[in-house]
């Protein structure tokens, strides 16, 4: 392979961005692509992802271009830890549209590191709030009766809390 | 705009992953979408112990006119928990019926997954008297799961048991056994030793594992956390064509055999984990051990000790970096390696949640020593990693600098990267 080439990436707003192909390469999906396609001399087109959320995911993917690859694809070794190293909680630190949107973008990217960083950020907003509480953090709107609220709550018995 | 509840279920559940049990109750209450996906996660493990509370919580899933118990995967049964109901008090009028709890599997019709999980200590009343009445309601509980299990349609493909010590008899039950073990993809079989190593132990493997052996695909063998010279595995009396994922955790290698088995499944193998194993280098034991036969099952070759009459002394001369080198020639379709270390749970099960991180542990060269401490007899080793077991003495060290030098280490580190960079794995070996 060539000591490091350089790609064009094309937002959905239609905005080119040079990457480094090694920091491409976090994505699974360009990775398999560019497998495929042996190289790649024209823009790839990466029609979900708009040009600011865009340049987030390479910015995150050029921090951690050296990372070793994870570790198989088993669903339930992602659980567990919801923690998060420093340099990545402050990268998160964006609104919750462009958390979400970056989200979207690494599970369509196939960047397993990115989307399960977005997942613990989420699910750290989440931890010890009440109903309430998650309602207004995330702006919900309640569509519950209070019969069916009822019910939820009789059903929550029957699970375990941990 | 509310982006989270909109956000598709597919991500909604990758976010839940995360997010524990409280949390996910309360996020059922807050809407319909989000609530979908939190239920989903809530539900689809169901641990089961003996409790009222747990059998009620189970019985009500099971009979829910709701959706509820189209939700559970995975059954995990644990019929001893501490602080709860101790298993071995039979005769109590007010003890769980199993047999009502787990004929209500069928109930729970996306249950692919099931584990009966005996921690590795609940067998304290093992040497006393409660021994035979312990004993009959551990083969109770086992009898009474797969009854269970062959009712459910489809039949789970997934399975863990252990920790066991029990051999299967090949009576009419076993024959219920026999046909859920024949279906399965994945098997996580735990053995518990307490007793010296001994041909009895080879047999839990093999009755066990044999009816698995033609569709299995994923091979998952974990050994109590014992002595290591316990835990010897041999199942080279069995081919599995299909195996493509071999787990062993605290299994000793005392033989060629047992590597030649696991390359005879170099067609199909492509991920190998050895957690908490070791090469046994040296045996040395009395000429009427009852160890004896099981190192000699495997192929050790055992000779007598020159200059002490009544001993017998063998060993597997590989090291680990003759096994690297072996895997990285002959196993062509490995795709995956690790050798590593997990800290075990307070009952001795290893949580296969967590992945295994390449490390060579100073713990992978192992010897086995016995002697008895009321005869004339020394011992013929220095006394570090010395244990004993009644009045035997049991030397294994944890430590072989007195046969292996330091630059033996540091090749089976070099190996290891060797195999990893040649499988295009690029694990990193802390």
């Amino acid at each position: 392979m060539a000591a490091n080439q350089t790609l064009t990436f094309q937002s959905s707003d239609g905005v080119d961005i040079s990457v480094d192909r090694d920091v491409a390469e976090r994505s699974l999906l360009i990775k398999n692509m560019l497998e495929d396609l042996g190289d790649a001399h024209e823009a790839i087109p990466i029609p979900n992802v708009n040009e600011a959320v865009l340049k987030k995911v390479i910015e995150w993917c050029s921090y951690h271009k050296n990372d070793p690859p994870s570790t198989g694809d088993d669903d339930d070794s992602r659980r567990k830890t919801t923690d998060i190293d420093e340099w990545d909680q402050k990268f998160m630190q964006v609104d919750q549209e462009m958390l979400f949107e970056i989200i979207l973008a690494a599970n369509y990217l196939d960047i397993k590191g990115l989307l399960d960083v977005g997942c613990k950020t989420v699910a750290n907003m989440i931890k010890g709030k009440s109903p309430e509480e998650i309602r207004k953090t995330f702006n919900i709107q309640n569509d519950f009766t209070p019969e069916e609220e009822d019910q939820i709550r009789r059903e929550n018995e029957w699970a375990e809390d941990r | 705009m509310t982006p989270l509840a909109t956000l598709p279920e597919e991500i909604l559940l990758l976010i839940f992953d995360f997010a524990d049990r409280p949390s996910l109750k309360s996020l059922r209450f807050t809407c319909r979408p989000i609530s979908t996906a939190a239920t989903e996660k809530l539900f689809q493990k169901i641990l089961l112990y003996p409790h009222d509370k747990s059998i009620d919580r189970f019985t009500s899933i099971a009979n829910s006119d709701t959706h509820l118990s189209q939700l559970p995967r995975h059954i995990h049964f644990k019929p001893y928990q501490e602080g709860h109901y101790v298993i071995h008090d039979l005769d109590d009028p007010n003890a769980p019926n199993w047999g009502t709890v787990s004929s209500q599997f069928w109930k729970l019709p996306r249950v692919d997954s099931a584990t009966l999980h005996f921690p590795e200590n609940c067998d304290e009343s093992y040497h006393n008297q409660l021994d035979m009445g312990y004993h009959y309601l551990r083969m109770k509980i086992i009898d009474d799961f797969f009854a269970a299990v062959v009712e459910m349609v489809p039949t789970p493909r997934k399975l863990a048991l252990g920790f066991i010590y029990e051999t299967p008899v090949e009576d009419d039950h076993f024959t219920r056994i026999r046909r859920v073990l024949e279906g399965l993809h994945t098997f996580r079989l735990g053995i518990l030793y307490r007793i010296l190593p001994s041909r009895i132990s080879l047999e839990i493997q093999s009755k066990w594992l044999r009816p698995t052996a033609a569709s299995l695909q994923q091979l998952d063998l974990m050994f109590s956390a014992g002595q290591p010279a316990w835990s010897i595995f041999n199942v080279s009396d069995m081919h599995f064509p299909q195996l493509k994922s071999l787990t062993l955790r605290g299994c000793t290698f005392a033989a060629e055999a047992q590597m030649e088995w696991i390359v005879s499944h170099a067609d199909t193998l492509q991920e190998v984990v050895l957690e908490n194993c070791r090469i046994l280098i040296l045996v040395d034991i009395r000429g009427g051990s009852i160890a004896k036969a099981s190192f000699k099952a495997v192929g050790m070759k055992l000779r007598r000790k020159s200059g002490y009459p009544s001993r017998k002394e063998g060993g597997y001369s590989a090291r680990w970096k003759d096994v690297f080198a072996l895997f990285g020639e002959q196993l062509g379709q490995l795709l995956r390696f690790c050798m590593g270390w997990r800290k075990r749970g307070s009952d001795g099960w290893c949580a296969d949640t967590v992945p295994v991180r390449n490390v060579l542990h100073q713990c992978r060269y192992t010897s086995f020593c016995e002697w008895y401490n009321d005869h004339d007899e020394q011992m013929p080793y220095s006394t570090t990693g010395i244990g004993r077991f009644g009045r035997m003495g049991i030397h294994w060290s944890a430590n072989e600098e007195r046969t292996l030098a330091s630059s033996q280490y540091q090749q089976d580190h070099e190996a290891l990267a060797e195999l990893l960079r040649r499988i295009g794995d690029g694990g990193v070996i802390d």
